[in-house]
C-alpha cells in the first residue's frame, strides 16, 4: 500500500507504508488521516534530501523497533555505525546537516542517531583548529578569550 | 531547507542533545576550543557528567555551582576525614567572624550559607585568604554538608544519576541530599562502609521518581517497617527534609530526628496521606548486592514496585562469610530463601514486567536446577537469566530453547512473521559472508530465543553440555551478553560433524583457500560479551607423543582457526574473554593467518590476553634452545602483537593480562602501548587461567 510524500519543492515520492512509517511524524499523520490517497506535503524538506532519507527507511525497513537498553547509565554509549549505514552517511557536510535536520523533523530516531555519531566522529580525536577546518568554522576568540576558555575548561581535562 | 549558518543543526537543542551523548569528554573539551558559539554551546555540556576524581580541582565547585543546571550524571566521594577537616575548619572560620556563635548549629544559620557560598563580605584581612582555605588544593573533597547546600531545590533539574561513594554517614546523607533531586531516577551506593542500617522505604519514599536503584555489598539495606505503613495517620507527624529546621546535632552526628518512628519517614506535606504503596510504582531496576532480605521481606518489597524490569540480587549466605565466621548449620536461618513454587507465582503475579533476574544465592549455596526452571517457567517473557553459581544444566538450556519463543519483530504486522525471522537471519548471513566460506543453511525453524543476557560464571558440576551449548548459540540472534566457566565449549562441537576429520589433519598449516570445514554458524552477530572458555578435542601430547611437536602444533592452529572464523563473525564485540585453551594469539600478527578475522572486531573495548600468547611453543622450543634467543623472540612477538592491537582495535580501553606474577611483563605491554599512542589503554592483571 503505497503512500504519496510531496517535498519542498512538489516533487512527489511514492513509498510503502511500511517504510514512510519509519518516520513517526508521518506514521501519526497517516492515523490521523485515516485511509486516504491524499500526499503528504513535507515543506521541511527538499527532494535531493527526501531521497537520501527515502533510500535509509528502505534498506531498514526490517529493522526491529529500538530498545532504548541500559538507559540509567549514560555512561556506557556507542559510537559504532554499521558499514551501510557509514557509506551511506559519506555525504558532503551540508547534506549531513540537511540529513540530520530531516530525520529531526521527520523523527526518525536511528536515522538521527546515526547522523549525530558521524558528526560526533568528525569531532572526536580533533584538535579545535582541525574541527574548525572540517565544518568550515572562523576562529572567532581573542586570544585572551581562548586562554581563558582553556583555563576555565582545564578541570576536565584530567581523564 | 537550507541550513543559512553552517552549524544550524548543531544550535537544536533537540539534535545537541542526541549528539552529546556520543561525544566523550576529551570531545567536548576540543569542541568547546572551536569559536565563541561552539563554547557557548559545548562548555556547559561538560558538567553533564561529573566524575568522581573532578571534585579534586581547585575551583571546580564553583564552576560546578554555576553550572548546576547542566549535570545530569553526578558521582560524589566522600571523606570523613576530610569531611572533620573540614567541619573544624569552617567551625573556626565561623568563631572567628562570629564570636557569639559557638553554639550555632551547621547548615542551621543563613549567615553562615552566606560566608560558605560567596567570597566573604567582610572588609578583613583574612577574607581573601577564608575563600581559598575552602578550596585549599589539598582538601579533595568537602563534606556533606556543604554538598547538599548547593543543591537547593530545583538547582539540578537535570539530574538523573547519583553515585555515591564513600564512608558516610549514608542515612544523613540521605536524608538531607535526597529530597533535594526529586528529579533522580538512577541512584547507586558503592563502597560506602555504612555502619547504620538503612530501611529500603527510606530511599524510595525519598526520592519519587527513582527508577533505579543499585546498592553494591557495602549497604545492608533493611526491609524498614515503615515500608509497609498505608495508614495515613504516623504520616502526619514526618518532618519535612528539607534545610534540617534548626535540628540539633553533635558532631558525632547522631542523627537529625529524636523520635526513631517518625524519623524513618521523609515526605513533603503535599504526600501526606498518600498510601505508601503508590509510591514505588517508578522502580524498574532494582540490584541489592547484599541483602538479608527474608523471602517474604522479598515478595514485600516487589509487590510495592509492579513496574520492576530488573532484579539483581546477591543474597548474604545463612550469614556466614568466606572466613568461616560462622558454623554451616545456619544455613537453614531465615535468610535463606526456598524459591518454592508460590513464592515464585507470586513474584511473577506481583512484577509481571520482570525480564531481567539475576540471582547469587550466597557463598556456600549453589541454585538447583529445578528452582532455576520454576523461575522459567514463571517468567516466560524472561530477556536476561543471571544465575551463577547455580547448577544450570542441559535442561534448562533445553528449556529455555523451547518455550523461549521469538514471535515477531514488528507486532503490528502479523502477516509477516513467518517470513521476516528467515529474512533476517539470511540477510544477517549475507552481510558477514565471506567471499570464501559457505555457511550452514539457516535453522528452519521461526522460533529462536529471545535471550539478550545469560550469565553462567561459576557453574556447578558439568551439567551443560557442549553441543546443547552451541545449539543454543546457534539459536539466540538477540544474545548481548554471555558469560560462562573455562570449560565450556568444545572446539570440535563449532563444526559440521562431517568436517571433524579436519582438525586431525596434521600436515603444514592450512591455508584459507583450502578450508575443509563447515562452521556452524553462531546466530547472535550482535553479541558484546563473551566470556567463555574452549575445550580442545584431545590432548595432542596423548595422541601423539611428545616428540610429535609438529603434529600438535597442526592441531592446535586448526582448532584455533575454528575459533578465530567463529570469533571473527562477532563485530559487534566490546568484550572478549576466553578463559582457558584461548587460540594461540601471537596468531593475530602472522600474515595472511585466519586469525585476521578479529580485526573485524571495531567496537572491542576489552580484552584478555592468555598466558599463551606469547608462547614459547613447540615450534620456538625446537629451534631456539638458547633462552636468550627466546626471550629476545618473546619481546619480538609482543612488541608486534602490541602493534597489531593498536592498530585494529581502535576502541580497546583494557587488556587483561593474566597471572600477577607477569609484573614484568604488563609493564611492558604498558610501555609499548605508550610508544604506540595508546596509552589510554590500561594492562589489568587477571587471574591466571
Amino acid at each position: 500500500m503505497p503512500v504519496t510524500l510531496t517535498s519542498l519543492d512538489n516533487q512527489e515520492f511514492k513509498v510503502d507504508k511500511e517504510v514512510a512509517e519509519r518516520s513517526i511524524l508521518i506514521k501519526n499523520m497517516i492515523e490521523d488521516v485515516g485511509e486516504s490517497d491524499a500526499p503528504i506535503p513535507l515543506p521541511n524538506v527538499s527532494a535531493a534530501v527526501l531521497t537520501k532519507v527515502i533510500e535509509y527507511c528502505e534498506h531498514h525497513r526490517n529493522d526491529p523497533v529500538q530498545v532504548q537498553d541500559e538507559t540509567d547509565d549514560p555512561r556506557k554509549r556507542s559510537n559504532d555505525i554499521e558499514e551501510w549505514d557509514m557509506k551511506f552517511m559519506q555525504v558532503d557536510q551540508e547534506m549531513l546537516f540537511e540529513i540530520i535536520l530531516a530525520a529531526n523533523y521527520l523523527d526518525i530516531k536511528p536515522l538521527l542517531d546515526v547522523g549525530c555519531k558521524t558528526v560526533a566522529n568528525i569531532i572526536k580525536g580533533k584538535t579545535p583548529e582541525e574541527i574548525r577546518k572540517a565544518f568550515n568554522i572562523v576562529n572567532d576568540f581573542t586570544p585572551e578569550e581562548e586562554a581563558q576558555i582553556k583555563k576555565e575548561n582545564e578541570w576536565a581535562e584530567d581523564r | 531547507m537550507q541550513s543559512k549558518h553552517p552549524t544550524a543543526p548543531l544550535e537544536l537543542p533537540e539534535i545537541l542533545y542526541v549528539l552529546v551523548q556520543f561525544l566523550d569528554r576529551p570531545a567536548l573539551l576540543q569542541a568547546s576550543r572551536v569559536s565563541r558559539s561552539w563554547s557557548k554551546i559545548f562548555s556547559p555540556m561538560l558538567f553533564r557528567e561529573i566524575r568522581y576524581q573532578d571534585w579534586k580541582h581547585p575551583g571546580f565547585i564553583d564552576l560546578l555551582r554555576k553550572n548546576l543546571d547542566q549535570v545530569v550524571c553526578l558521582e560524589w566521594r566522600f571523606s570523613r576525614r576530610d569531611a572533620k577537616l573540614r567541619y573544624r575548619e569552617v567551625m573556626k572560620q565561623q568563631q572567628q567572624l562570629y564570636p557569639w556563635s559557638q553554639n550555632l548549629q551547621v547548615g542551621g544559620d543563613p549567615r553562615f550559607d552566606t560566608l560558605s557560598r560567596s567570597p566573604s563580605p567582610e572588609p578583613q584581612s583574612s577574607s581573601s585568604s577564608s575563600t581559598t582555605a575552602f578550596e585549599t588544593p589539598h582538601l579533595n573533597r568537602i563534606c556533606f554538608e556543604h554538598f547538599a547546600m548547593m543543591l537547593s531545590p530545583g538547582a539540578t533539574p537535570r539530574l538523573r544519576l547519583l553515585a555515591v561513594q564513600g564512608e558516610m554517614e549514608l542515612r544523613r546523607f540521605l536524608i538531607s541530599v535526597l529530597p533535594k533531586i526529586p528529579t533522580l531516577t538512577c541512584l547507586r551506593i558503592e563502597d560506602s562502609f555504612s555502619w547504620q542500617k538503612i530501611g529500603i522505604g527510606e530511599i524510595l519514599n525519598a526520592c519519587q521518581s527513582l527508577e533505579s536503584l543499585d546498592c553494591d555489598g557495602s549497604v545492608a539495606l533493611q526491609f524498614d517497617d515503615a515500608f509497609l505503613q498505608t495508614d495515613p495517620a504516623p504520616l502526619g507527624a514526618c518532618i519535612s527534609g528539607d534545610d534540617g529546621q534548626g535540628h540539633g546535632e553533635d558532631e558525632q552526628g547522631k542523627g537529625l530526628f529524636q523520635d526513631p518512628k517518625t524519623a524513618t519517614l521523609l515526605s513533603t506535606t503535599s504526600l501526606v496521606g498518600v498510601p505508601l504503596s503508590s509510591r514505588t510504582q517508578n522502580l524498574q531496576i532494582l540490584r541489592l548486592h547484599k541483602t538479608s532480605l527474608t523471602d517474604q521481606d522479598l515478595l514485600q518489597l516487589v509487590r510495592q514496585c509492579p513496574e520492576l524490569q530488573e532484579l539483581f540480587l546477591h543474597q548474604e549466605g545463612s550469614g556466614g562469610t568466606l572466613g568461616g565466621g560462622q558454623p554451616l548449620a545456619n544455613a537453614d536461618a531465615t535468610h535463606q530463601w526456598n524459591w518454592s513454587e508460590t513464592f515464585v507465582t507470586e513474584m511473577a503475579r506481583a512484577c509481571p514486567k520482570l525480564v531481567k533476574i539475576h540471582l547469587s544465592p550466597g557463598c556456600f549455596q549453589s541454585l538447583p536446577e529445578n528452582i532455576i526452571l520454576r523461575v522459567l517457567a514463571a517468567f516466560p517473557k524472561l530477556r536476561s537469566l543471571g544465575v551463577p553459581f547455580s547448577q544450570f544444566g542441559d535442561e534448562t538450556m533445553q528449556e529455555i530453547l523451547r518455550t523461549r519463543i521469538h514471535v515477531m519483530y514488528r507486532q503490528e504486522q502479523p502477516q509477516q512473521q513467518q517470513q521476516q525471522p528467515q529474512q533476517f537471519l539470511v540477510m544477517e548471513q549475507s552481510r558477514t559472508l565471506a567471499p570464501e566460506r559457505t555457511l550452514m543453511p539457516a535453522p528452519s525453524q521461526p522460533n529462536f530465543s529471545p535471550l539478550t543476557s545469560l550469565d553462567l560464571m561459576d557453574l556447578k558440576g558439568r551439567r551443560l553440555s557442549s553441543s546443547v551449548l552451541q545449539t543454543f548459540f546457534e539459536n539466540c540472534p538477540e544474545l548481548l551478553h554471555f558469560k560462562g566457566n573455562e570449560n565450556l565449549l568444545r572446539i570440535q562441537d563449532m563444526i559440521l560433524p562431517e568436517s571433524k576429520m579436519y582438525l586431525d589433519q596434521t600436515d603444514s598449516a592450512p591455508s584459507i583457500s583450502s578450508m575443509a570445514f563447515q562452521l556452524r554458524p553462531w546466530a547472535c552477530l550482535r553479541l558484546e560479551t563473551l566470556v567463555i572458555g574452549f575445550g580442545r578435542c584431545r590432548n595432542p601430547v596423548q595422541t601423539y607423543g611428545a616428540t610429535e611437536s609438529r603434529a600438535c602444533c597442526s592441531i592446535r592452529e586448526n582448532e584455533d582457526e575454528v575459533v578465530f572464523r567463529q570469533l571473527g563473525r562477532l563485530t559487534k564485540l566490546r568484550r572478549l574473554e576466553i578463559l582457558k585453551d584461548a587460540p594461540n594469539w601471537s596468531a593475530l600478527t602472522f600474515k595472511g593467518s585466519p586469525a585476521f578475522s578479529l580485526s573485524a572486531l571495531k567496537v572491542l573495548q576489552t580484552f584478555r590476553i592468555s598466558a599463551g600468547a606469547i608462547p614459547s611453543s613447540f615450534a620456538m622450543a625446537g629451534s631456539m634452545s638458547d633462552p636468550t634467543d627466546r626471550r629476545e623472540e618473546e619481546k619480538r612477538q609482543q612488541r608486534d602483537l602490541a602493534l597489531w592491537i593498536a592498530s585494529a582495535w581502535p576502541c580497546l580501553q583494557t587488556l587483561l593480562v593474566p597471572g600477577s606474577r607477569h609484573q614484568q611483563r604488563n609493564k611492558e605491554w604498558s610501555r609499548l602501548f605508550q610508544e604506540l599512542d595508546r596509552s589510554n589503554i590500561r594492562v589489568v592483571p587477571s587471574e591466571e587461567s
